[in-house]
Parts: structure tokens; sequence; C-alpha cells
């Protein structure tokens, strides 16, 4: 993987180029990924909104219920899953020339961060950054995982698109928070899945309101203008609203996600509830793609609907 | 004079001016004039303990630079302070356009991370600017995730002017403003890939009817992309200003921002904090919503001037939402009285470099 780690690149060689044609990994379309069941995407229209955050409390929730779960951040632009999960450093490399990925609170997680000094601005091209990513999936030796969760960059651009194209995705997940803007961008992101036919799992609605930690009080930070509303009107589920706890921030700074750091805030129950649904989510997708797999009962299913039209 | 003003000051104790006065007792040969003085060393840009120094290969005889490299590599190493060392030729502007005709100024308002409020404080930058009586523009380059409109008000699409050949900015707030969502219908995914980023966005400095402008604000979408290469590249940006939120998840993003522009050689005109804590509405408690002190540590840092630290307002967020920039809708708050002063210090500054121009 260090072959990536590319400067600002002036002059030919970063003008255009980044064409679909010229591009050999794009030759190779969704291969499995070794030792991994599930892939969700944990997506947002807008930056800022708490999409690393929630990846994050979200794998601690889950593999507290159980599952084996691991995390991509594909933030190339702006990765924070090293930084709130306490991995810094570089990744060891195994036997076979593959990177292993950093492990901490029992979460196995590869993040551009593990590999690139923070300070090093990227600057990067459509076609590298299809690279870039393609890696981190296929060339990591991840342990047996029941999910993998990905962390996207916000918004519609190269890496969102590569993915989509290059990986087996079992489904989305979309952070948004009550703002009009948000909401607007997560209404973006929900027509990319759909168009691509990815299954959107619902929607979240992050920093739903903020706890004063003196006296409890709970006020809105934005304006409520009904994150449910959208989930209703984009025939998506409203995943339920997580307030914004104001500790939340220094842990993850140090390192320790808010379920780990403060098992018992609001946020930390809410975090618990959304990882059963997602699990129930992920489930039903499994069993409806084993069911697609089955011969016999797609030809039943599909003579059912034939004497229905009929 | 080459060497970066504010790496000259005397506050020693900063890592930048700890390496300038080291690199004032290195010389080339054996009595000739110092690496600073002579040029040789261009400029020392220090983020964190990342420590990069740009020579300029002009000033340096052929065959020398790598043995310079060599030499100031450990010795900088050796400061207290310093984790990595890059010594490197100096960058040069990428700019390709040195002037867009009837614009005066352009500024970037960037951030690496997303959704600190950069957008936010553009618009209210740019009406604020409007309000004291200089002409503004504001370009939307968010391209994945345009609010400008929004947060100005400004709905439905731009039109073309007359002659069909250029594309009529919006105006509100005495703010012209052009965005992607102006262009695009709502509720769309708009996929640029990086590519059609190059073509496109040229389009959007070139073939918008700007009209005379004093000074055009571009709103850059977040992190380090395609898109603040191309805004580089076409428009002849006098510098960015930075807003970051004060965790440290949000310092690390903004510190690449700034090492990408220092590589770009757009100078940061200064750093805003903003979501810096918020009061209960209730008991008046001041918490942090986002850790605290990020912004000024950074500042501290690299020297880049902290122009304010702000708090989280929800009448902001409220009346953004509702197309009302607070400088405009509620001139009295805390909020939009910072907005103003950031606004007077920008066009004074302006001014001052324009008489400067003048002079010379």
């Amino acid at each position: 993987m260090n072959e990536f780690p590319v400067g600002v690149s002036l002059g030919e060689s970063a003008r255009g180029g980044a064409g679909e044609g010229c591009d050999p990994v794009y030759g190779e379309p969704q291969r499995a990924i070794t030792g991994v069941k599930d892939v969700l995407l944990v997506a947002s229209g807008k930056g800022g909104v708490g999409k690393s955050t929630v990846t994050v409390n979200l794998a601690c929730a889950l593999s507290e219920q159980g599952l084996k779960v691991g995390i991509v951040d594909a933030d190339l632009y702006g990765p924070s899953i090293a930084r709130m999960l306490g991995t810094g450093g570089g990744l060891e490399w195994n036997r076979e020339g593959q990177s292993l990925p950093a492990v901490a609170h029992g979460i196995p997680a590869v993040s551009v961060a593990n590999v690139l000094p923070p300070e090093a601005a990227l600057v990067w091209k459509g076609p590298l950054v299809a690279q870039a990513v393609v890696q981190m999936f296929h060339q990591v030796a991840w342990p047996e995982l029941d999910l993998l969760l990905v962390d996207l960059p916000p918004g519609t651009g190269d890496v969102q698109l590569t993915l989509l194209e290059q990986i087996p995705v079992t489904g989305a997940i979309l952070v948004s928070t009550p703002q009009r803007l948000a909401m607007a961008d997560a209404e973006r992101g929900i027509a990319l899945f759909h168009d691509l036919d990815i299954p959107v799992f619902g929607l979240i609605e992050n920093m739903h309101s903020y706890i004063c930690p003196c006296c409890g009080e709970e006020q809105p930070l934005f304006p409520r203008q009904g994150v449910e509303a959208l989930a209703r009107r984009r025939h998506v589920a409203y995943l339920g609203g997580i307030p914004l706890e104001p500790g939340a921030q220094r842990l993850a700074d140090e390192g320790v996600p808010l379920l780990k750091g403060e098992p018992d805030a609001v946020a930390s129950r809410a975090f618990r509830t959304l990882a059963g649904t997602v699990r129930d989510a992920v489930e039903r997708e499994a069993r409806s793609r084993l069911r697609d797999a089955d011969e016999e009962t797609r030809k039943a299913h599909q003579a059912f609907w034939e004497r229905l039209m009929d | 004079m080459s060497l970066n003003p504010s790496a000259m000051s005397n506050e020693t104790d900063r890592l930048e001016g700890r390496v300038l006065n080291l690199l004032q007792e290195v010389t080339m040969g054996h009595d000739g004039p110092d690496v600073l003085s002579s040029g040789q060393v261009f400029d020392v840009v220090a983020t964190g303990g990342a420590v990069r120094v740009l020579l300029d290969p002009e000033r340096i005889p052929e065959g020398a630079e790598e043995a310079l490299a060599e030499t100031l590599t450990p010795l900088v190493e050796s400061l207290p302070g310093v984790e990595r060392v890059v010594v490197k030729p100096r960058p040069r502007p990428v700019s390709n356009c040195r002037e867009l005709p009837g614009i005066r100024r352009v500024v970037g308002v960037h951030s690496g991370k997303g959704g600190v409020g950069k957008s936010t404080l553009a618009v209210n930058l740019a009406a604020a600017l409007a309000a004291r009586g200089l002409r503004t523009g504001l370009l939307d380059a968010d391209v994945y995730g345009p609010s400008c409109p929004t947060l100005l008000g400004v709905g439905g699409r731009a039109e073309t002017t007359d002659d069909g050949r250029r594309i009529r900015p919006l105006e509100r707030h005495g703010v012209r403003l052009m965005s992607l969502g102006l262009l695009l219908p709502e509720g769309e995914a708009l996929i640029w890939r990086g590519s059609l980023v190059d073509q496109g966005l040229p389009q959007l400095f070139t073939d918008v009817d700007w009209g005379e402008l004093d000074i055009l604000l571009v709103d850059l979408p977040p992190g380090t992309s395609d898109v603040h290469l191309a805004v580089a590249r076409n428009a002849p940006l006098s510098g960015v200003i930075t807003v970051t939120a004060p965790g440290q998840v949000s310092v690390d993003d903004v510190r690449r921002g700034l090492e990408m522009f220092a590589d770009l050689m757009v100078p940061c005109i200064g750093l805003i904090e903003n979501m810096a804590g918020i009061s209960c509405r209730h008991c008046g408690q001041v918490g942090d919503l986002f850790g605290s002190g990020g912004g000024r540590a950074l500042a501290d840092e690299t020297g880049i001037p902290l122009l304010a630290s702000l708090p989280f307002v929800p009448e902001v967020a409220v009346q953004g939402d509702a197309g009302e920039p607070v400088v405009i809708s509620a001139p009295d708050t805390v909020a939009a009285r910072v907005f103003d002063r950031l606004a007077a210090g920008l066009a004074e500054r302006l001014f001052r470099e324009q008489m400067q121009e003048v002079e010379a």
C-alpha cells in the first residue's frame, strides 16, 4: 500500500485522465472480499454530520451484541476513524504482503490515516482514488467478519462511485442532521443509492438535540424540519434520533468511542437500539439474497407473480 | 523579499521561529551569506511537529541542492518539538490565470472538515461585505453539496444573459451568487468524476456574468480534492480563510487543508474557530459541543492568526435554513457582530493591498 501516498501532482500528470476506460481497476467488478459476509455503507450527503462517530459507535454496539465487525475508513479527504478509535501509526504486514488491520476496542479497522502522515495534503485524482479504495478492501487480511462498515466521504463523488461499482455492497444507511441543508444532501444520497439499486436500510437523525451537562435540559440545535418526513417521502426507514453528547468529542479526540467511555449516556443507549435495527435489516437482506440464489424458490416466486398478473 | 513576513516575527518559542533562527547560522560556502539571507531557503512552514523547508532552486548552485537538503534535514530534526522534516524545492504558483476580468479580488473559504460552518460563514461574510458597500460575488464551489442558495434564500434556476452566451448570477442581499445548486434540479445526485470537475469548474468563473466585483468569495468543498486544485488553477486566489471546529478530529483535517494550500502557494489569511461551545437556554451554562481550544492551539502552532472564535448559536442555523443570513436579519446578535467585524477586517486588508499596488 505504500505506493499510493501521492503528494500534490501538478502539471501534465494531474490534468484529466480520470476517465473510466483508461483505468485497469475497473476491469474486475464486485469481487467478494475474503472473510467478509456483509458490507454496510455509512453515508451522508453533507459533511460533519457525524458519519464517522455513528460508524464507530455502531460498530461497538454491534460487537457488544456478538457480531464480528470491522471498519474501512474510505473518507480519503478527511479520515477520522483512526483518531476516534485511537489506532495511530502504521499497519503491520503479514507474510503474504497483505496489511493487517489495526485493532482497537475489539474492532479491526483500516483507514487512510493508518498509512499516511496526518499532515500530508491529499490531492488525489480519480484513478488514484479508485485504486486506493479497492486496495483497502482486497489487499488487507481481514479476519472472519459478519459485517464490514464503510465510512464514506460526504457527497457523491469518485470514491462512492468506485465503491459501488467494485465492492459487493449489502446495503447503506444515511446520516443526517435536522438541518434543511443536510437533509437536502441526504436526499441526493438516497437518490444515488436508489438509482444504483442498493438497499437503503434507513436514515439516522444525528445531533438531534443537545443535553446540558449541568441541568439536563434538552434543547434542539437545529430547527426541527423533520428528518422523519424525509424518510417517509423517500420510502426509507427512520432509524431514530441521536442527541449530541458534549463529552463525545473529547472522548473521540482521545480515541475512546462514546459507547465505551460513557456506556450509560443517552446517545450510547440510542446507538444500541440502532445496532439492533441495523442487524435485523442486514439479516433480512441476507435471507432475501439466499432466496434469490435458490433456483426453486425463485421459480416459485416468479410463478406466484405470474399467477397474480393473470 | 521572498520570506513570508509572518515567519519573521520575534516569537522564538514558535517552532517556525526556532527553525529560522537555526538556519541563520547555516552557510553554503565558508564565508558566504547564510542560507536565509541569500534566499536559498525560500520559506519554512511548520504545521504541528512537521516542518517543511522550501528551497529556491534558482538561488542554489547547480547540483548543490541535494547536498543542502542532506545537511539541513538532520540539523532541523535535532530541534526539540520537530517530528518530521521535509526539505524540498519551493512550489510554484499553479494559477494559470492572473486575473479575472472585472474581478478585483478572489478569496476562498475553506475547511478540511465538512459541516463546520464554512458556507454559513461565507454567506454571512458576503452579505456583510455587500452591506459595507463592496460589490460582492459568492461562488459556491461545493459541487457535491451546494448550500449557499438555501442559506442566502435564493431559489429557482439561473438563467442565461440576453445574448444567451453567459449565465446570469442571482442576486440577494446585495450578493451576486452562482452555484451548481442553481443549475441542477433539487434532490438529484450530482455525480462528477474528477475529469468533469476539471472541465466544469472553470466555467463557473468565466462563463458567469459577474460584472464588476470588488471581491469574489469562493465557498470551497470540504477536504482536499480535485475541486480545490481546479479553483487554485482557474482563479487568482489572494488567499483562503480557514474554518475549523475546536475538536482534534477537525483540526487534523484542517491541517491537511493548510498543507495543500501551502503547496499550491495560496496564503491562508486566517483561522476561524466555529462551534466553540453552546450556552444552555435553561441554566446558561456553556458546554462544549465539539471539544475546545483546537483553533487557538492550531493558530499558535502555525502562526496563522485566529480571526474569531464563534460559539454555536442555534439562531444562526435557524436563520440559515430560512435563507436569512443573521448579519441582515438580526444584526444586533453576537454572531452577526462577529461576522461584521470579520468583513471589516477583510475589506480593510483588501483596501490596503490595493493601495500598495497603486503605489507600486
